[in-house]
């Protein structure tokens, strides 16, 4: 699935999408530009020397002539800001710090919400921003704003259900309180929305590209962008793919229904299916316990990946399921490209990869029609926390591809180069 | 609060046993109360403007050297600046910090084994002939195996290309196994092949010596080795918060390393 390019009318949008084609173009000339625009020489001439001035874009040195005089090449100033990204999650608290090309320049990872109350966590996580800058030697002036990506559901209003595990964050606005806190200007989604942005931004993918990203931790999410942008549905609650039911008599889910995707892949049923066989548990040293979910799951997925044949068999039932979901998002979305991110894939990432492209390429509806690329993200196991840190700079760099949330409609925050 | 730093070279982005190692690293020191905070840095001077920084804000108490060599200067430097030091060291580094010590004879033992049980009459290690990342530690290992016929090594470019067309043509003469220092090189190895007409594993059989994203992304999965990133970074956490504790607490060895078995083998 594609979009094609269409210039908003003012000429914050031109600049904006002539920003976004450098982003995704690498190194770019005026030429190209142009070319790709469908611009005059004279408006990319003139928005590029805006966008120079500002410090957004440099030139790094000269293309290869085409007769006449070589080409000035183009291409995003990566110190020309930087934005801060938080993945807030139960275990731990990431942050990174990225410069405009999406680039980590540093991070910092301390434990997570846990049953931790949120105004107590939000003054903690502003004195962390603070001290990762200061660690990096950051200039406060030239951090753009913050992104934060939660595990959870919108919940309206500004609240957010960013923790299974403690409640008191159902009815707190994080953003609202965070931005007062570290005097920055504060934009949240999802998790899986955060790592789709991660992916777009990080791995320079044009605006003309639709894809989707599966995203598993501890559960699952989905996020799609559309156009350059990130999808939201009617309450910004678009992807969540862990409630889709892929077992109509599976085991109950917490949300209610029953068999749902995550009840029967994500992390805690692949260590629960592992903690039923004494073997197995014995081998990998595996613990009950609730507080080793992911030390029990790591060493599952490593001894998946190092040929362990009970461990295989957990691992392909949890991919088989995954893959059934996936097929499901490609006949509904008409979609060609997917991405597979999160800590959950990292060990046994190939197994999944395997599983969902096998399914996919022998099931989906449009399978004659065109191939559906499934892939391992590139930006890896901080890919919610290097998309948060994306979702602050899309917001400044190319405000055409803003999406709200809802609540973001309310409260919309103005961001600053 | 105690926090741990560490300076991580430009190089190492997209390193996927620098990415486990560091993500597991975390772990030990959340769970005791600490932080881990990482910089990245281009060069040695960077690094060092880094290190100095650090000490003129404070904040953090240790810092982690992840490919400490034999003399290593930091390792006073950081002394000097106030820090505990711990590090990641191979076996015939000496140091004088509590470090984790990596093997790399491991590596080559497991690899030794794996091609061992492997049909193919010939194995060749591609490496670049300007060293690269590989650090003289695993250049000595690699040097001694081919010494003892594990497999012999082909000097390549860095130019992804050209050595992929030096390491295809070797194979012209009769089917091998073509060990990539690189997972990019082993990735690009695996599409030109099949471009060829060569059958992957039959003709062509491809082994990483770093497993990571690419290896486990590519339309046929690339056998690699896994060197336990997140085991030695949770080592390495543990270490840090002894020696912030005022412990020595010595050197611990690496885990062994494993081979992922992939489809192109």
């Amino acid at each position: 699935m594609s979009t094609a390019w269409k210039f908003g009318r003012s000429s914050e949008d031109t600049r904006s999408a002539i920003l976004d084609m450098v982003r995704s173009s690498g190194t770019v000339s005026r030429v190209e530009l142009a070319e790709m625009s469908g611009l005059t020489a004279t408006s990319i001439t003139r928005v590029v020397k805006s966008l120079i001035e500002d410090g957004l874009v440099i030139e790094t040195g000269f293309g290869d002539s085409t007769g006449g005089k070589r080409p000035s090449l183009l291409e995003l100033n990566p110190r020309g800001g930087y934005a801060i990204g938080l993945s807030l999650d139960d275990e731990r608290l990431t942050y990174v710090a990225a410069d405009l090309g999406g680039t980590v320049v540093g991070q910092l990872v301390s434990h997570g919400i846990g049953q931790e109350a949120p105004r107590e966590t939000v003054e903690r996580i502003a004195g962390e921003i603070d001290d990762l800058i200061l660690q990096l030697g950051i200039p406060r002036e030239h951090v753009v704003g913050v992104g934060i990506a939660g595990a959870g559901l919108d919940l309206g209003a500004g609240a957010e259900r960013l923790s299974l595990t403690a409640e008191e964050w159902e009815s707190f606005a994080v953003q609202e309180a965070l931005e007062s806190l570290a005097g920055f200007p504060v934009l949240r989604d999802n998790d899986a929305a955060c790592a789709a942005l991660g992916q777009y931004w990080v791995g320079r993918i044009s605006a003309t590209q639709d894809f989707a990203t599966l995203y598993m931790s501890n559960g699952f999410g989905l996020g799609l962008m559309t156009g350059g942008r990130v999808s939201r549905g009617t309450s910004s609650n678009v992807g969540e793919i862990g409630h889709l039911l892929v077992d109509v008599n599976g085991p109950e889910c917490w949300c209610g229904a029953r068999g749902c995707l995550e009840m029967l892949a994500a992390p805690r049923a692949i260590v629960a299916q592992a903690l039923s066989d004494s073997s197995l548990t014995s081998r990998l040293d595996l613990v009950d316990d609730e507080s080793r979910l992911r030390d029990n799951f790591n060493a599952i997925a490593r001894a998946a990946a190092a040929g362990d044949v009970t461990s295989i068999d957990i691992m392909e039932q949890s991919a088989r399921f995954v893959a059934a979901a996936v097929l499901s998002v490609v006949n509904l979305l008409d979609i060609d490209r997917i991405y597979l991110a999160g800590p959950g894939f990292a060990d046994a990432g190939a197994i999944f990869v395997r599983s969902v492209r096998d399914v996919v390429s022998r099931f989906a509806r449009t399978r004659a029609v065109h191939a559906v690329q499934i892939e391992l993200s590139d930006p890896g196991l901080d890919a919610a926390a290097i998309g948060a840190a994306t979702l602050a700079l899309q917001h400044v760099l190319t405000p055409h591809t803003r999406s709200f949330r809802q609540t973001d409609l309310h409260a919309n925050p103005v961001l600053r180069v | 609060m105690s926090s741990v730093g560490l300076a991580l070279g430009r190089s190492t982005k997209g390193d996927s046993f620098v990415t486990s190692l560091v993500h597991a690293l975390a772990q030990p020191l959340i769970d005791s109360g600490s932080r881990l905070i990482t910089a990245s840095v281009n060069d040695a001077s960077d690094e060092d403007r880094i290190f100095e920084h650090w000490a003129e804000v404070g904040g953090i108490s240790a810092v982690g050297l992840l490919d400490t060599r034999r003399g290593d200067p930091r390792v006073a430097r950081l002394r000097s600046l106030g820090f505990a030091v711990v590090a990641i060291v191979d076996t015939t580094t000496p140091v004088e910090v509590p470090a984790v010590v990596v093997d790399f004879d491991a590596s080559i033992a497991v690899l030794r084994e794996f091609l061992a049980a492997r049909s193919l009459p010939r194995a060749i290690y591609v490496a670049r002939s300007d060293a690269g990342d590989a650090t003289p530690p695993h250049r000595a290992a690699i040097a001694a195996a081919a010494a003892e016929n594990v497999f012999e090594v082909l000097y390549v470019a860095h130019d992804t290309d050209s050595a992929i067309v030096t390491a295809l043509s070797a194979v012209q003469s009769g089917p091998a196994t073509l060990i990539f220092e690189s997972d990019i090189q082993a990735a690009a190895a695996f599409t030109a092949a099949r471009a060829r007409g060569l059958r992957v594993p039959d003709d062509v059989a491809i082994i990483s010596w770093s497993s990571s994203i690419v290896c486990q992304s590519t339309s046929r999965s690339i056998t690699a080795i896994n060197r336990r990133g997140g085991e030695i970074g949770t080592l390495l956490g543990g270490l840090a918060l002894g020696a912030i504790a005022g412990e020595d607490p010595g050197l611990v060895s690496a885990p062994e390393p494993f081979v992922v078995v992939g489809e192109t083998t």
